[in-house]
């Protein structure tokens, strides 16, 4: 029999390992999301801008040697000075503390007004893309009739009927049909991903639906709940402060943006820099929030990839 | 056709019932009693007699039933708490077409600029006309209304004395508050149609088009403009409740004797029926107007009517 020497079968050059190995580091959605964000100079400023508003609403307070309820009547209506930063308001307050005191109210009304209606919707959408037939009629139906009545309608009932505003109240008056919107698109998103095959097979697999809601669903559907959340963040604090122009928003001794502007509308013409500050700030969070929003759809969609 | 208009009609009615109802009890169950606003000490008897008046001392549910009736078979919403007299009726018949024409013009300058600023800002993108919509479109969105308000009342009404600041009668008082709803307007509607339009660029059969040839009016004119300008229907029911809800402020502000002004001060007055008529008004008119768009959306969409 013949034989075939063995130095015939050796590796004459390819074995380099290395063909398996990655040259650069894996890149998952998230990852490569957050890369073409970076890219994106205009959203990266604006997150940049929010950073430090949340920081100087979180800090400035505390550093500043002035209170924000302190009062003295000697010094009224005092324009910008070193000592008084933003000036001082008609009962001599600091009005550099109450600027970013009433920051630290309008973001947490805009945040956590955005958080819980964002879950609420999610959650109400979910489960009605998932069980489907009769369940998701009745769903939509209920949705349908809170989404009938005027947004701003419903806050404004809401306030009177839950009487004295603070904080608590205002949030569920602005989260009670808040959440409907989402519910709506999270639904429609979470149809689209009901049709498909990996959901199929989770059921399958004897997967509960709740898991399948909380472990499939809700993170395919999360990019445009993320932008969801960045554009609905400022117009709850629009909200706020349009309420506060009714005289429906946070009461006395504590204040916000909205409510600091619209106190100081009535003698803007002698005292600017009342309402400049604070409008000031809505403006700035407005467009930062709006421009990243943008910014994030962008590093979030597929689509724009190409 | 027919049907699924008949089944969009019953619909509205179920969800106005369910409107009225949770309204209703709503406004009932705010603690205290509507005189307690206007006088202190009131003899029982006068109390007596004022609740009997109103029908508020019959039992809860009979008053909702009449309040129903009222509303569906007499078209009657109950008479003003405040000012004795007064039918909500009356008062929103008298007021709504104020507010309706201030904020109808504005509405109608405000979307024909807009989706003309947002069509403009879409096929010029990343020029300079696309940056001064964009910025028009963000001064809009990013500036609280009654900032604005008041910067262009000390503006136009004080430094440069071209217009009345506030008040109402002439033609004079109407620009700026009309000019105000317009400028909201067209900031959301610029911005609307601009995302709209590149959408629908970005669309195959655009590219179809291209590539046999069409020349780029007619592919803009015939196969980007119509399939763009569909979605801003939908926006159009929240453009017109927000003509009156939007009126709450600018009303207030121009004093304006608009519906708008009537609801702020009837919550400033604890004026329940007032209150509680008017959302009724509200609703029914955002729900009317839901209707008549999806009727409208189906005819110049061809594709919602399959389903």
């Amino acid at each position: 029999m013949q034989t075939i020497s063995k130095d015939k079968f050796t590796i004459v050059g390819i074995e380099d390992n290395s063909a398996d190995l990655l040259a650069r580091p894996p890149i998952n959605f998230w990852k490569d999301a957050w890369r073409r964000f970076k890219m994106n100079k205009i959203a990266m400023v604006a997150l940049v801008i929010l950073v430090i508003l949340v920081a100087m609403c979180v800090f400035a307070p505390i550093l500043s040697s002035f209170d924000s309820e302190t009062i003295n009547p000697s010094n009224q209506y005092a324009p910008p000075s070193a000592e008084h930063w933003f000036g001082t308001d008609k009962l001599g307050r600091d009005e550099w503390v109450r600027v970013w005191e009433g920051g630290r109210v309008s973001l947490t009304i805009g945040l956590t007004a955005a958080l819980v209606s964002m879950t609420i919707g999610c959650i109400y959408g979910g489960i009605a893309a998932y069980c489907g037939g009769w369940v998701d009629m009745i769903m939509m139906r209920i949705v349908e009739v809170l989404i009938s009545v005027p947004y701003l309608i419903v806050v404004i009932l809401m306030s009177v009927v839950l009487g004295d505003s603070n904080l608590g109240t205002l949030l569920l008056a602005m989260t009670i049909t808040g959440w409907c919107g989402t519910a709506r698109f999270v639904r429609s998103e979470m149809l689209r991903i009901k049709s498909q095959e990996f959901t199929l097979a989770a059921q399958l697999l004897g997967v509960s639906p709740w898991k399948i809601v909380i472990r499939h669903f809700i993170p395919n559907t999360m990019s445009i709940i993320i932008v969801n959340i960045t554009f609905s963040i400022p117009s709850y604090i629009f909200s706020e402060a349009f309420l506060s122009y009714l005289g429906l928003g946070i009461q006395p001794p504590g204040t916000s943006w909205g409510a600091l502007a619209s106190s100081a509308q009535g003698t803007f013409k002698f005292y600017p820099h009342l309402l400049a500050f604070p409008v000031l700030m809505i403006a700035l969070t407005m467009l930062c929030f709006t421009l990243m929003g943008d910014g994030l759809r962008d590093a979030l969609d597929p689509k724009s990839r190409r | 056709m027919g049907k699924y208009i008949l089944k969009r009609t019953l619909f509205a009615i179920v969800t106005l019932v369910a409107v009225i109802t949770v309204t209703f009890f709503m406004m009932r169950s705010i603690p205290g009693d509507p005189l307690a606003g206007m006088a202190r000490a009131l003899p029982e008897e006068t109390k007596q007699a004022f609740m009997a008046k109103y029908g508020l001392d019959k039992p809860l549910f009979e008053q909702y039933l009449i309040y129903l009736k009222g509303v569906f078979l007499e078209f009657d919403l109950g008479e003003s708490l405040r000012y004795a007299g007064r039918p909500v009726m009356k008062t929103i018949a008298e007021t709504s077409p104020i507010s309706g024409m201030v904020g109808g013009i504005g509405l109608i300058i405000g979307c024909f600029l807009g989706c003309c600023m947002g069509i403009l800002a879409a096929l010029q993108k990343n020029k300079w006309p696309d940056y001064v919509v964009m910025f028009i479109a963000i001064l809009g969105t990013t500036l609280p209304s009654f900032v604005i308000i008041t910067l262009c009342q000390w503006i136009f009404g004080v430094v440069l004395k071209v217009l009345p600041p506030s008040g109402w009668g002439t033609w004079q008082h109407m620009v700026l508050p009309i000019s105000i709803g317009a400028f909201g307007t067209i900031a959301t509607y610029a911005r609307y149609v601009k995302a709209s339009m590149l959408d629908t660029l970005d669309q195959d059969y655009v590219l179809t088009a291209r590539a046999k040839g069409l020349s780029e009016s007619k592919i803009i004119l015939k196969h980007v403009l119509r399939n763009a300008m569909t979605p801003a229907v939908t926006i159009f029911a929240s453009s017109v409740v927000g003509v009156f809800t939007g009126a709450f402020l600018s009303e207030r502000m121009f004093a304006i004797p608009g519906i708008g002004f009537y609801y702020v001060s009837s919550i400033n007055n604890n004026d329940y029926t007032m209150v509680l008529g008017t959302t009724v008004f509200y609703a029914i008119l955002f729900i009317v107007m839901q209707l008549l768009l999806d009727i409208i959306y189906t005819l110049i969409d061809p594709r919602v009517r399959v389903k």
